[in-house]
């Protein structure tokens, strides 16, 4: 224990920073051991600079909740990503605007949107920080359904105005995106992200985009019959998405052999 | 022991990369010395839980890795740097080393004081809100270590963590390797002979896939006396290297 104090005197030259080096060391040294001096120090201090400083400190130690935000972190809701969205959605309506005899585009390019995102999204050859996160106690289903969700998020609303822009009902486009999500997400069980979403890109060209391009009047996939077909496969999809949702941990890393 | 690994077998494709590899370590810093190819990147991975094994156990501070619930257990008191990292170039420091601590479940009353002591503790603190993009290499390395020691793990791996440093930043690296060596278990994957020589205490030599040898640093220096190399340790890896090989 010291003998010695600090008087009122030095406390406020320390507060007004006129206390030389040593003797300033010192004092900082002794009201780390004695409260009283610490007390004596603090009251001779500007209370308009301590409030300020507590502010300061109490915005550096307030916790920042930014879960939402850190998980909707995803190179598929970059601008580039927002641009190209924008950019086939007017395209498709314009094309779709002048010519309104042939299968809307709209209905044909729509479910092909988000199902791409997806695969810009969660593809590691896309997010490089896919490594990383890879390593961290973070759901790999939880990681990949809040991205998902991001992208449809911002591919669905401006669909949604050129189906009404067009008069194409929305159900006819909005079925197969979420059972083509939904597929993917359950094949990203077993597959690679890009082979699933290439799988399920793949059905939508066999059922509509192919037989459109063959001048097919109505393909099979569009046709109103199939609408519960699209809602049935999004149920199962999910389901299995549900029940295999431990393997999708390694999602980015298939390496062939083992699994 | 932190970590088991037996028989632990990988291939990429038809390509073996590991081949029953044995290893067990515990507490201090490792150095994984081997040539390129030799499976030192694929072992840190398959430790750091990124890539699961196709045959053999790997056990890591007591948790098998392929079990989902142990595997997360063990995700929250393990940290990675990559050989390559990836982040988001928008991103400040300070936001990238903050969401890796929010990935790895760093309580969130405590995720301010955890990131600005991971900052300082790779000297970094000056640059916190400077934009990732703008770093240089070393920065990007350091800001790297920065998120891999955020959540203040138990098992540390590190995959060249001083490629891009400059011979200063290189001694302040090892120095903090040997802090980090006290609390932990540091794994550190390298190709400088001289990074293991000054701050590792065990060394783990790979080739082909397999250990070829484990030893202490002094006892790798003290393998090749009169062979190549020009430092005792080169001399001690090469030679070590050639008897494996033989």
């Amino acid at each position: 224990m010291s003998t010695w104090h600090i008087d009122a005197q030095a406390a406020e030259a320390y507060a007004d920073g006129r206390l030389d080096d040593p003797a300033a060391w010192s004092l900082e040294a002794h009201v780390e051991q004695c409260s009283d001096c610490a007390l004596v120090v603090s009251s001779a201090a500007d209370p308009l600079a301590l409030a300020q400083l507590r502010e300061l400190i109490d915005q550096r130690l307030r916790p920042r909740v930014r879960g939402f935000v850190w998980l909707t972190v995803t190179p598929a809701l970059s601008t580039a990503w927002l641009a190209a969205v924008a950019g086939v959605v007017l395209g498709v309506l314009a094309l779709d605007l002048l010519d309104s005899t042939s299968v809307p585009l709209l209905l044909l390019v729509a479910p092909l949107l988000p199902l791409l995102g997806l695969a810009i999204g969660c593809s590691a050859a896309v997010d490089r920080s896919a490594e990383l996160m890879a390593s961290t106690p973070m759901p790999a289903l939880q990681v990949l359904l809040w991205r998902a969700a991001a992208v449809l998020v911002v591919s669905v609303p401006p669909l949604l105005l050129a189906s009404l822009a067009t008069g194409t009902g929305a159900l006819r486009w909005l079925a197969p995106s979420a059972a083509l999500v939904a597929l993917a997400l359950a094949l990203a069980t077993r597959l690679r992200v890009e082979a699933a979403t290439g799988f399920a890109a793949a059905l939508w060209v066999a059922v509509t985009l192919g037989p459109a391009a063959v001048a097919v009047p109505s393909p099979p996939g569009l046709r109103g019959g199939a609408t519960p077909g699209w809602l049935v496969l999004t149920a199962v999809s999910l389901v299995l998405l549900a029940l295999r949702q431990d393997r999708l941990d390694h999602w980015h890393n298939r390496t062939g052999a083992g699994r | 022991m932190s970590v088991r690994v037996d028989g632990l077998s990988l291939a990429y494709r038809k390509t073996r990369v590991l081949d029953k590899l044995d290893l067990s370590l515990d507490g201090g810093v490792h150095g994984l010395l081997g040539p390129n190819g030799a499976g030192k990147t694929t072992l840190v991975r398959v430790l750091a839980t990124v890539l699961p094994p196709h045959e053999g156990t790997v056990r890591l501070l007591g948790n098998d890795v392929t079990n989902r619930r142990e595997r997360t257990e063990l995700r929250r008191r393990l940290g990675y740097l990559p050989q390559q990292l990836g982040y988001f170039p928008g991103f400040t420091v300070r936001e990238f080393v903050e969401y890796m601590a929010w990935l790895k479940e760093v309580p969130a009353a405590r995720v301010p004081a955890a990131v600005d002591d991971a900052l300082e503790r790779v000297d970094l603190t000056e640059r916190a809100d400077s934009r990732m993009r703008t770093l240089s290499g070393g920065m990007l390395r350091r800001a790297g270590i920065a998120q891999a020691i955020v959540n203040n793990p138990e098992l540390l791996l590190l995959d060249e963590p001083t490629a891009g440093l400059d011979p200063e930043q290189r001694v302040g690296f090892r120095a903090l390797l040997r802090a980090l060596g006290q609390e932990s278990t540091v794994v550190v994957s390298t190709h400088l002979v001289e990074d293991v020589a000054s701050a590792c205490s065990g060394v783990v030599l790979l080739d082909a896939g397999q250990v070829q040898w484990t030893g202490t640093a002094d006892q790798l220096a003290a393998a090749g006396v009169d062979g190549v190399g020009d430092t005792p340790s080169e001399r001690g890896y090469l030679a070590l290297l050639r008897g494996a090989r033989a």
